[in-house]
């Protein structure tokens, strides 16, 4: 089913045109939510109003933009909002101490079976969280769509509503800053 | 032919060759420069790294997720919206008959109250303070409402009859 037909269904509150607009967007719309907060459950919850948000406003929606794209904005801005809470925002910038000791810790939870693969996947981990956070709110949300999500420039203006020349900018310098957060660990690796 | 940028970095056109932004030209001008700049390699290949190892990320998460789950969760939640918002609007399409009709009714009630039940009780056809003449019988009614009319008469004696009568 086309995403017209799709709107027109979830305009007239048909459940099953519901059900299956969850089922085409969850993992996307959970992977943007992911790659903003870092945070599994708290991307989740997101997920979920995302959703019950179209839900309640589809009666609203003009189709000036796509359905995806409408769906990438309100999860940008859930994503945002939760960063802007307070609470959460010290938990966001909560950086675990077992980074700093050169002796990272194994994480139980992974399922692969060498510890020292499992050792190295949670030093990536860590390293790849650790480099996003210290990316500025709008710059990471152009990064996390353009490399998650792979959309082109023109989906990430209208998505956040910016001008494709922003969209670059920011791209630009999202990975000019991860260049010089990565920096230390690619000596390293020399 | 020679490159404009085979002995210059260039981050801006690195990040657009990153993102397939450059056309064929570009493209080739900026892959000769990269595999002549150890620099540039290795930016690209750290940032490539990162792409590839954040998206591997993204992938593990989600693929602990029970999204069959979550999906029933949203579809209850949104079936309660439905219903709630549903018994409203109910409501509130009810009212656009019940109030109009309460409005009249209300109107009818206030209309028959005011005429019937608040109707001023009839006015004396006249009130006789004192009385000069003959009058020879009075009779009282009493209406319902407690008014007394009075009325008075007199009776000529029937002459006539008179002597019969004794």
């Amino acid at each position: 089913m086309h995403d017209q037909e799709l709107i027109l269904r979830l305009q007239r509150g048909d459940e099953w045109a519901f059900q299956l607009m969850v089922r085409r967007f969850r993992k996307k719309i959970f992977s943007i939510a992911f790659g903003m907060t870092l945070d599994a459950e708290e991307s989740q919850d997101i997920m979920q109003e995302v959703f019950l948000q179209v839900y309640r406003t589809i009666g609203d929606f003009r189709g000036d933009a796509s359905l995806a794209t409408w769906l990438h904005r309100i999860t940008v801005n859930r994503s945002l909002n939760w960063k802007r809470r307070w609470a959460r925002r010290f938990k966001w910038l909560h950086v675990s101490t077992d980074s700093t000791d050169g002796q990272p810790a194994v994480e139980p939870e992974s399922d692969l079976p060498s510890p020292e693969i499992r050792v190295a996947n949670a030093q990536t981990r860590r390293q790849i969280d650790n480099a996003l956070k210290m990316l500025p709110d709008q710059a990471r949300t152009v990064f996390v769509l353009r490399e998650i999500e792979g959309l082109s420039y023109e989906e990430i203006a209208d998505a956040i509503g910016i001008k494709l020349g922003t969209v670059r900018s920011r791209l630009f310098h999202a990975r000019r800053r991860l260049k010089e957060i990565l920096q230390p660990l690619m000596e390293k690796e020399e | 032919m020679t490159h404009p940028y085979a002995d210059a970095c260039d981050e801006i056109r690195l990040d657009r060759y990153l993102d397939g932004d450059l056309d064929a030209g570009e493209m080739a001008q900026m892959e000769a420069h990269i595999a002549g700049c150890l620099q540039c390699r290795r930016q690209l290949a750290a940032l490539t790294a990162f792409s590839h190892n954040l998206r591997d990320r993204v992938h593990d998460a989600a693929n602990s997720v029970d999204f069959v789950a979550l999906e029933k969760q949203v579809l209850n939640k949104a079936l309660r919206q439905y219903r709630s918002r549903g018994g409203l609007s109910r409501f509130i399409a009810s009212l656009k008959y019940t109030i109009p009709a309460t409005v009249t009714a209300g109107l009818m009630l206030f209309f028959a109250y005011s005429n019937y039940v608040l109707k001023p009780p009839p006015l004396p056809s006249a009130i006789i303070n004192s009385f000069t003449g003959s009058m020879s019988s009075v009779m009282i009614f009493e209406t319902p409402e407690t008014r007394q009319t009075i009325l008075w008469y007199t009776e000529e004696t029937d002459v006539e009859s008179e002597p019969n009568a004794v």
